[in-house]
């Protein structure tokens, strides 16, 4: 089967800094692939890159589907969900309608209120919540509410930037979990950059090193993690 | 006794004009964060082409929304055309554009009808409402139909898709874009929308104030402070606050012997100042609140 998503030779760059210098990689139908790096390594560029939230060159093959000149909303409304760094809730909307807000591409219709109900399913918490303001939520809801909202596109790609960042042990756990359902019950692919390599790496099908905008390694999740080199460096021990 | 009640009655009247133009400027607040102070210019020229098509001797019930309309597109036009190029410009950028859109309005409409004044028919008659009544037919219709913009406002805010991607888009312009809100377009909305309803507040103005060039330069003044009391990010807020600034101002020129007439300007900024020093969201202005 061909890859839902095909990345060769990416180039992005803000003004004179260069930040990504031709990487290629893939992601399967189906299947989840993680992008490792330090910090300033090009792991959000990367993201931002594929959606066309920042100038790139380069060819980005979506199903098929050349989408390196379309605009973030014509990429979206192909079906790819971005859960940005920070989370990006609506903050002064409430819970409800930013899960409405996921839906804004999809015809209006009962499905969508059905497609609520099923992230309400998925994370308990917000259904308590959702008439408060998106903004008084503790860091983990709001990070459950971009992933849920990503959900309510009925994405076929989700791109994730750091889903653990800045949560807890516990809750970053509890999402992976989440994640992993996701993957099994929606089928959703899914493109997860993270610096936790462990958790990344146990979600993962295929895995990408990189390193100040190159990649310097790929392979499949296990191999990576049994790697000694990366081992040391990304899982610490 | 009676005399306080007076007042009070006709600075609800004057109030519901500064409510009007708050709305317009609470609307285009939300589209672009910024004051747009060629808005009052927009309106008056709205209302110059209506008193034109009155005098081409269409009913006024036909001009109305047939301006509305005009309004709408002129406004969206402006957004497509003068600011849709300068997007990501600083914003003294965007604020001489609107001192040169405040300027080309303001000239063209001296420079089409000239600068005499002229007469606006109230569509509501004149008179008082009814014998003896302290508020006038004028008045009372204004008021009405202020509450009804605010209503449809409200309703299309709450209800519509379209109108929760406008939220959406202003709250967080990134985002917005990430769930395939065009956010460009729901500016332009915004432009559209508060042109139409200052094109409704001027031509609900003109029979009060008549009709000239410079008609909307005090009154946009008290609709700014209506709105920054009442707090720009809600429209009840902006039209409770543009009734509390004709009040205000009603009983203080009635009331306090060293303000009269002549001073009543400066209590509209006065009252900005002072709400900006004491409660900066407004009365009903949304604080943003975030965890983080």
């Amino acid at each position: 089967m061909s890859p839902i998503l095909e990345v060769k030779g990416l180039e992005a760059s803000y003004g004179d800094l260069t930040v990504l210098r031709g990487i290629s990689f893939e992601v399967e139908q189906g299947g989840v692939a993680t992008l490792l790096g330090a910090n300033g390594a090009g792991k959000t560029t990367t993201l931002r890159a594929i959606c066309g939230m920042i100038r790139r060159k380069g060819e980005i093959t979506y199903d098929g589907e050349r989408i390196d000149r379309l605009s973030t909303e014509a990429i979206v409304r192909r079906g790819i969900a971005h859960v940005p760094e920070g989370r990006g809730t609506f903050t002064t909307l409430s819970v409800e309608e930013n899960l409405q807000l996921g839906a804004m591409t999809r015809p209006m219709g009962k499905d969508i209120s059905a497609d609520i109900e099923r992230c309400y399913h998925f994370f308990p918490r917000l259904k308590e919540r959702r008439t408060q303001q998106a903004g008084t939520l503790s860091g983990g809801e709001q990070q459950m509410l971009a992933i849920a909202r990503a959900l309510m596109l009925r994405p076929r790609l989700m791109l994730l930037d750091e889903p653990s960042f800045g949560l807890a042990p516990m809750i970053t756990k509890q999402i992976f979990d989440i994640l992993a359902d996701v993957k099994k019950e929606a089928g959703v692919s899914m493109l997860v950059v993270e610096q936790n390599a462990s958790l990344a790496l146990g979600i993962a099908d295929h895995a990408y090193l990189i390193e100040t905008g190159e990649i310097v390694m790929a392979g499949e999740a296990q191999t990576i993690r049994d790697d000694e080199g990366v081992r040391a460096a990304y899982l610490g021990y | 006794m009676e005399l306080f009640i007076q007042q009070i009655v006709a600075g609800v009247a004057t109030g519901a004009i500064y409510a009007c133009v708050a709305l317009a400027v609470v609307m285009i607040y939300q589209a672009i964060h910024h004051l747009n102070f060629a808005q009052g210019e927009m309106a008056m020229f709205s209302t110059y082409i209506a008193w034109q098509m009155l005098q081409w001797g269409l009913p006024y019930w036909v001009v109305f929304p047939l301006v509305i309309l005009v309004s709408f597109v002129g406004g969206f036009a402006i957004e497509r055309i003068v600011f849709k190029p300068i997007e990501n410009a600083p914003v003294l950028s965007h604020i001489v554009i609107f001192i040169a859109l405040f300027a080309i309005f303001n000239s063209f409409a001296g420079f089409i009808w000239d600068f005499t004044i002229k007469a606006v028919p109230s569509p509501f008659g004149d008179g008082p409402l009814w014998e003896g009544a302290m508020i006038g037919k004028h008045q009372a219709g204004m008021i009405g139909v202020t509450l009804i913009v605010l209503l449809l406002l409200w309703g299309f805010f709450t209800f519509t898709r379209v109108g929760l991607a406008m939220r959406a888009a202003a709250v967080n312009p990134e985002s917005a874009r990430l769930v395939g809100i065009r956010v460009s377009m729901m500016t332009a909305l915004g432009w559209g929308m508060a042109s139409a309803i200052g094109a409704v507040a001027g031509m609900l103005i003109a029979p009060v104030v008549f009709l000239e060039p410079n008609m909307m330069l005090s009154i946009l003044l008290y609709g700014f402070a209506g709105a920054v009391l009442g707090g720009l990010t809600s429209p009840l807020g902006a039209v409770i606050g543009g009734f509390i600034v004709g009040v205000v101002e009603n009983l203080a020129g009635t009331y306090i012997p060293v303000i009269g007439g002549e001073l009543k300007l400066p209590i509209a900024l006065f009252l900005i100042v002072a709400v900006l020093l004491v409660k900066p969201a407004g009365l009903l202005g949304r604080r943003v609140v975030q965890r983080v």
